[in-house]
């Protein structure tokens, strides 16, 4: 009390406003605060949460944790078959990995459960549709988060033995991550689809593709990935609804790793052109970029760090770095969106897929303000989009400056949510997301904002503030 | 607060309550008798009751105050700031902030205060219903980071001249002043400014502060602080009577202070704790008198209060002028520790009342509605203030209880309190004194003259204007005394008179 | 209230504390770097490429002039955060999640030590004021005779060119030196002597300057030093040894060239292990007679 007497008094007010009123039109300094009660107004968690702000274990937890995330450089190191990267889809396994937290085939939504079917045809686990999804139901074929296993999957998100996946390495720790390749747009697999069509792309895919791909991978003059990020940030992409500017550099690498290899020049010009003609090329290769960077944070004890958001189209789960592999799911949050004509909310499944690693990172909706045509999508002004950046500043533990934003005069992206914040103030992660069909197959029907929901935060801070019961802090008591 | 009494206004409706639906509030609510509702937390609950057109209108117009209230934010583009919604978030635009003011509903009061504590904030918990554990936690916590929690259930603070909660204009000076009675606090840092002095810091303890579960952790704190505070000269401490051990903390920590310390504990004997380097007072006025003394390096003089000749002179004409069933003394209080001087000195008088909050051998009233012989209440006490504002802030109802108490034949004396400062009504005499004139009248005409007694608690610089209220009121007849004590003494010399009278 | 969005700290020196409150002034604003005191401590806020300092945030900001900071301007530092300025020109910069710079420790001095001198001394005195080797040997001689330290230390602190005097300087080396745990208990010795000696003079030389030899007296040294002196203890590849060297050197008109002077007449005695002495000695003398 003694250091106040000597200092201007500045009072954060919060409750009744008349107070803050008063000591303004006294000459005071006041901040009145657009106060609600934290911690989804769970009194008790509410205490708890407050004996977590400033607790140095956690501050030094977190510490570790944003420094190995912002020291990470991801780097595209190969394409393989899932079954040659991931060891948990090895030839003796019959596993199909999908998008965001555990859930039963019972309760999966109908993309999910559509793309799980045709990837069971494509490995030719069975023949027909009904065979296909009579495995699924018996539980012959075991169905896991691609997060479990190192990868992530936009949409329904599915990964199955046969399929490439993009290998990304974080150079400075050594970790790798997965992700699957981009089918293009309409109907697609992670949408749902199964039909002969998009079996014979997923071949393709798996064949041609592949190998002409794979060629062009470990060709790289660069593999680095996040120098190429940051320039797509100045380019209008945000890396998760709109990856255009980095698919076109991306496109400009491989083309020249490919016109220095020895492959057959109608090989090459099917696999460019294939990448050439979706814009989203790039979102897989970011999604698995962003994995390889969280999980350089994660498994920090006492870090309060989220290192994973995920979601199946049932269910949003997260992940701390300092609560092991605990998820902690609700109900998604609904979209808010503009449709594509003939579509509603009516239509809409909720929201579903991995890409959500890109805000883990501080890119998709936190980058928004890089990206204002985006408003175009998801709705909204310009003006908006960098609020809803600016707003994500005080959820993060810092602005990580490997990802600039002209909008922030060139400060970095919002990166690291802080869960502890998060429940403090009210203020939900930000997601840009594409919104499916709630039918499977039907494909993408529109676009839009939504958030993280709160009670995933509070769960987890009620884990974590269990985990660090008993373990010796430096200066006060346990709380 | 504020879209309560706008809906309030809304005519025929009997009673609007707009408050967060907290699990006390959801209580408060039932209790008043707003209905039972099922509601999540988080929600805001609008408790109307009156005509069903009257409703209908409530309502809308509680809709339009909230949704202009949340309206804004993302549609307004660049130039909408985002709304802060925590400590963490007004400490991370500016570190600057060093002082948390707290009155969110108590279930949520003490986490918020911890937060405040933990971003290296002082802070004061105008919130009461904060559990004991949960204060004590606090207190220990600070004391460890050599911060102070002012509170819980602390409404009257002075920081650095910034008044806080319902506090007073009051000139800066050498005086110190650190006690867990608001309405104390006022009176005594009001009496120092009247007398030409000033206040360095008026730092606040909180209602339980000094019960044996706390053991005065807030008041051994503030002690130190202005004990430590170059600007402080001499330090006054307001309290009532503490747990005995904690009595004895304190008394032995301001004894240990390098400055003089002036004590009153509020029902205590003054010789008792006056000892090296303490000077006990006996009353509020007292208290700020042998302060001021102590600043200008004088001696602390307990001089007793002394009914003037003129004054004794208009107590017998008045009495004269009384009705022979008159006989009682009505206290009406909107100052808790108004109320517990007011009782003392009848006490020290012979006079003992019925209270809601009564002293020692005084007796409870049992049906607050109805006063019983000698009665002296406090409206801002829970019982009164269930589903409405504290008198202080709207005394409709301490008016009301006024006027019922002049009608009754036995009332001789009506004495009360006005406090004005930041906190209070712009206008505490506006419906008052014209309730005063009406009621005389009609006493008048039932052949009987009561007496009014008042004391005004506040300075020249406060919002309200202080000369033109005493004047109102005296022009209203009223006898406005210089301190709380002195209406009581007054008000004890005429029951007196009246004892003699009517033998 | 700041309205820009908060300035990222990059690295945050190891004996900075952001999170305990305190308040204090903006003491002096140069393009790269601002010199705070809070606490009676100095920090300073310094461009992205600067070297990190133990009372020092390096942050992403550019230009410290456009930030439109002024001398005696408020400072607050509260959970993390630290403002400069008040009102609109308000900046806040963001320290909670930073990575903390920690000098390195290094574990056993590797041989060639004497050879690594020689080439730091090469390096150095081409660059250092032409004063700075001789009251490096006056402090060396004064240390022996514990009575003359004073007076000896009062021709040095404060003296010569530069916003660091190469006294200072001189003291930053040959502190670096005598507080590393290699120099021994002698070390141990010789650098509590010295501080308590210089602490007395601090007034007598700039605010800035005095700040950073205090700093030095309690072992504090920059991240340039730092590595400097790990240098010359282990065995890098000579690229390397020269590239630590140079970006000392180049701190500045002479003062890291005037830092490595005091460091070059401590290090011989204090650093080479016993069994290297030998040729250590015949070094020490070489470089004496240089500067005759």
């Amino acid at each position: 009390m003694k250091q106040l007497f000597q200092q201007d008094l500045k009072v954060v007010n919060l409750g009744l406003q008349g107070f803050a009123n008063n000591i303004a039109a006294a000459g005071g300094d006041v901040t009145h605060l657009s106060w609600a009660p934290p911690a989804g107004a769970d009194a008790a968690l509410g205490w708890t949460l407050a004996g977590m702000i400033g607790d140095l274990r956690i501050e030094r937890a977190n510490r570790t944790a944003y420094e190995r995330y912002l020291a990470a450089q991801p780097c595209l190191a190969d394409l393989m078959l899932a079954r040659d990267a991931i060891p948990g889809l090895a030839a003796s396994e019959r596993r199909i990995l999908h998008s965001g937290p555990p859930i039963a085939w019972a309760d999966m939504c109908g993309p999910q459960q559509g793309a799980i079917t045709g990837a069971i045809l494509y490995e030719g686990w069975a023949n027909t549709l009904e065979a296909a999804e009579a495995l699924a139901v018996s539980g012959a074929v075991a169905l896991e988060p691609c997060h479990a296993h190192g990868a992530v999957g936009p949409m329904a998100g599915i990964i199955s033995p046969s399929m490439p996946v993009w290998v990304v390495e974080n150079t400075a720790a050594g970790n790798r991550a997965f992700c699957n390749l981009n089918e293009g747009l309409g109907k697609v697999l992670r949408f749902g689809a199964n039909s002969p069509e998009v079996l014979d792309r997923l071949r393709w895919l798996g064949t041609e593709f592949f190998s002409t791909m794979q060629v062009a991978v470990r060709g790289l003059a660069d593999a680095s990935l996040k120098p190429m990020m940051a320039q797509a940030l100045h380019m209008g992409d945000e890396l998760h609804n709109r990856n255009a500017a980095a698919s076109a550099l991306l496109f400009k690498r491989l083309a020249l790793s490919l016109l220095n290899s020895k492959l057959e020049s109608s090989a090459i010009q099917r696999a460019l052109a294939f990448v050439a003609g979706n814009d989203h090329f790039f979102l897989n290769i970011s999604m698995a970029a962003c994995k390889s960077m969280s999980d350089a944070a994660h498994g920090v004890p006492g870090s309060s760090m989220v290192t994973v958001m995920a979601r199946n189209g049932v269910n949003f789960g997260i992940r701390l770095s300092g609560t092991d592999d605990q998820w902690f799911q609700a109900r998604a949050n609904p979209v808010d969106g503009l449709y594509f004509p003939g579509h509603s909310v009516k239509d809409a499944a909720a929201d579903l897929g991995d890409s959500a690693i890109t805000e883990t990172n501080g890119l998709g909706g936190f980058a928004m303000a890089a990206s204002p045509a985006i408003v175009q999508f998801v709705g909204g002004t310009p003006a908006d989009a960098t609020a809803h950046s600016r707003r994500m500043l005080s959820i993060t533990l810092g602005g990580n400056p490997a990802f600039t934003l002209p909008a922030f005069n060139f400060g970095g992206t919002p990166a690291g949510i802080d869960a502890r914040l998060v429940a403090d103030s009210g203020v939900l992660p930000i997601i840009n997301t594409g919104i499916a069909h709630k039918k499977a197959g039907v494909g993408q029907i529109g676009a839009g904002i939504t958030t993280a929901p709160m009670e995933c935060f509070n769960d987890a801070l009620a884990a974590l503030a269990e985990k660090l019961q008993g373990v010796p802090n430096g200066k006060e008591g346990a709380s | 607060m504020t879209v309560s009494a706008k809906v309030s206004a809304v005519p025929e409706i009997d009673a609007a309550s707009v408050v967060m639906a907290s699990a006390t509030n959801v209580e408060n609510l039932a209790r008043a008798g707003l209905g039972d509702f099922a509601v999540r937390p988080n929600d805001l609950v609008v408790a109307l009751s009156g005509t069903d057109r009257a409703c209908a209108e409530a309502l809308q117009k509680a809709d339009e105050l909230l949704s202009a209230k949340a309206g804004g934010g993302d549609d307004e583009g660049a130039g909408a700031q985002q709304p802060i919604t925590s400590i963490q978030m007004a400490v991370a635009k500016d570190p600057a902030h060093n002082f948390a003011l707290i009155s969110v509903p108590g279930d949520y009061a003490a986490s918020e205060a911890m937060k405040a504590l933990r971003l290296g904030m002082d802070v004061m918990i105008f919130s009461d219903n904060v559990p004991v554990e949960s204060e004590l936690v606090l207190k220990r916590f600070a004391q460890e980071r050599n911060l102070m929690v002012m509170g819980p259930d602390c409404g009257t603070a002075i920081v650095n001249g910034v008044p806080l909660g319902f506090a007073n204009v009051i000139r800066r000076g050498p005086i110190g002043v650190v006690g867990a009675s608001g309405t104390g606090m006022q009176e005594v840092t009001v009496r120092i400014h009247q007398l030409g002095s000033g206040v360095s810091q008026a730092l606040g303890t909180g209602g339980h502060d000094l019960a044996a579960a706390i053991g005065g952790i807030s008041m051994l704190q503030g002690l130190k602080a202005l004990d430590e505070d170059p600007d402080t000269k001499v330090i006054v401490l307001v309290s009532k009577p503490p747990a005995p051990d904690v009595a004895a903390a304190v008394l032995g920590t301001a004894e240990a202070c390098s400055k003089p310390v002036v004590a009153i504990f509020l029902g205590a004997d003054a010789a008792s704790i006056t000892r090296n380097g303490i000077h006990g007072a006996a009353y509020l006025a007292q208290a700020a008198d042998m302060g001021v003394a102590l600043a200008k390096s004088q001696n602390p003089q307990r001089k007793a209060i002394v009914v003037s000749n003129e004054v004794q002179r208009k107590i017998k004409e008045v009495s004269r002028a009384m009705a022979p069933g008159q006989r009682y003394v009505r206290g009406i209080f909107s100052g808790g520790t108004f109320c517990f001087e007011a009782q003392l000195i009848h006490a020290a008088a012979g006079i003992t009342a019925f209270s809601n909050a009564p002293i020692a051998n005084n007796r409870k009233l049992e049906n607050l509605g109805k006063s019983v012989e000698h009665t002296i209440i406090d409206m801002g006490d829970d019982k009164f203030t269930q589903g409405r504002p504290h008198p202080m802030i709207d005394p409709s109802l301490r008016d009301t209880r006024i006027r019922e108490e002049v009608a009754d034949p036995s009332t001789a004396v009506v004495l009360f309190d006005v406090v004005l400062g930041y906190g209070a009504s712009a206008d505490p005499t506006a419906g008052l004194i014209g309730s005063i004139g009406r009621a005389k009248a009609k006493a008048q005409a039932e052949g009987r003259r009561v007496a009014f007694i008042g004391y005004v608690c506040g300075t020249d610089q406060d919002p309200q204007n202080r000369a033109a209220i005493v004047a109102g009121l005296q022009s209203a007849d009223v006898f406005v005394a210089s301190s709380n004590a002195e209406a009581a003494v007054w008000s004890a010399a005429l029951i007196s008179e009246r004892k003699g009278a009517t033998r | 209230m700041s309205q820009a969005a908060p300035i990222q700290a990059l690295s945050v020196g190891h004996a900075l504390d952001a999170d305990s409150a305190g308040f204090g002034i903006v003491h002096s604003v140069f393009a790269r770097a601002v010199n705070l005191m809070i606490r009676a401590e100095m920090w300073t806020l310094l461009a992205a490429d600067k070297a990190d300092l133990p009372f020092g945030i390096r942050v992403a900001s550019a230009d410290f002039d456009v930030l439109g900071l002024r001398n005696g301007d408020p400072v607050n530092v509260r959970a993390g955060f630290v403002s400069i300025g008040s009102g609109s020109s308000c900046r806040v910069v963001d320290c909670r999640a930073a990575p903390r710079w920690l000098p390195a420790r290094h574990n056993k001095t590797e041989p060639g030590l004497a050879g690594r001198l020689a080439v730091l001394a090469t390096a150095a005195s081409d660059r250092s004021w032409h004063e700075s080797a001789r009251m490096a040997q006056a402090v060396r001689s004064a240390l022996e005779v514990s009575a003359a330290l004073c007076d000896a230390l009062a021709k040095v602190v404060g003296q010569g060119p530069g916003s660091t005097p190469s006294g200072d300087d001189v003291l930053v080396g040959i502190l670096a030196v005598l507080n590393s745990p290699h120099s021994g208990a002698a070390g141990a010795r010789a650098a509590e002597s010295l501080g308590r000696a210089i602490l007395p003079l601090l007034w007598t030389t700039s605010d800035v300057s005095g700040q950073l030899l205090r700093q030095a007296v309690n072992g504090l040294f920059s991240r340039d030093v730092h590595e400097l002196v790990l240098a010359l203890l282990g065995n890098p590849a000579p690229q390397q040894l020269r590239n630590t060297i140079r970006r000392v050197i180049e701190t500045g008109a002479t003062s890291g060239a005037d830092t490595c002077m005091g460091l070059l007449a401590f290090a011989p005695s204090f650093l080479i292990p016993r069994e290297e002495r030998g040729r250590g000695m015949m070094f020490t003398f070489a470089l004496s007679r240089q500067f005759i």
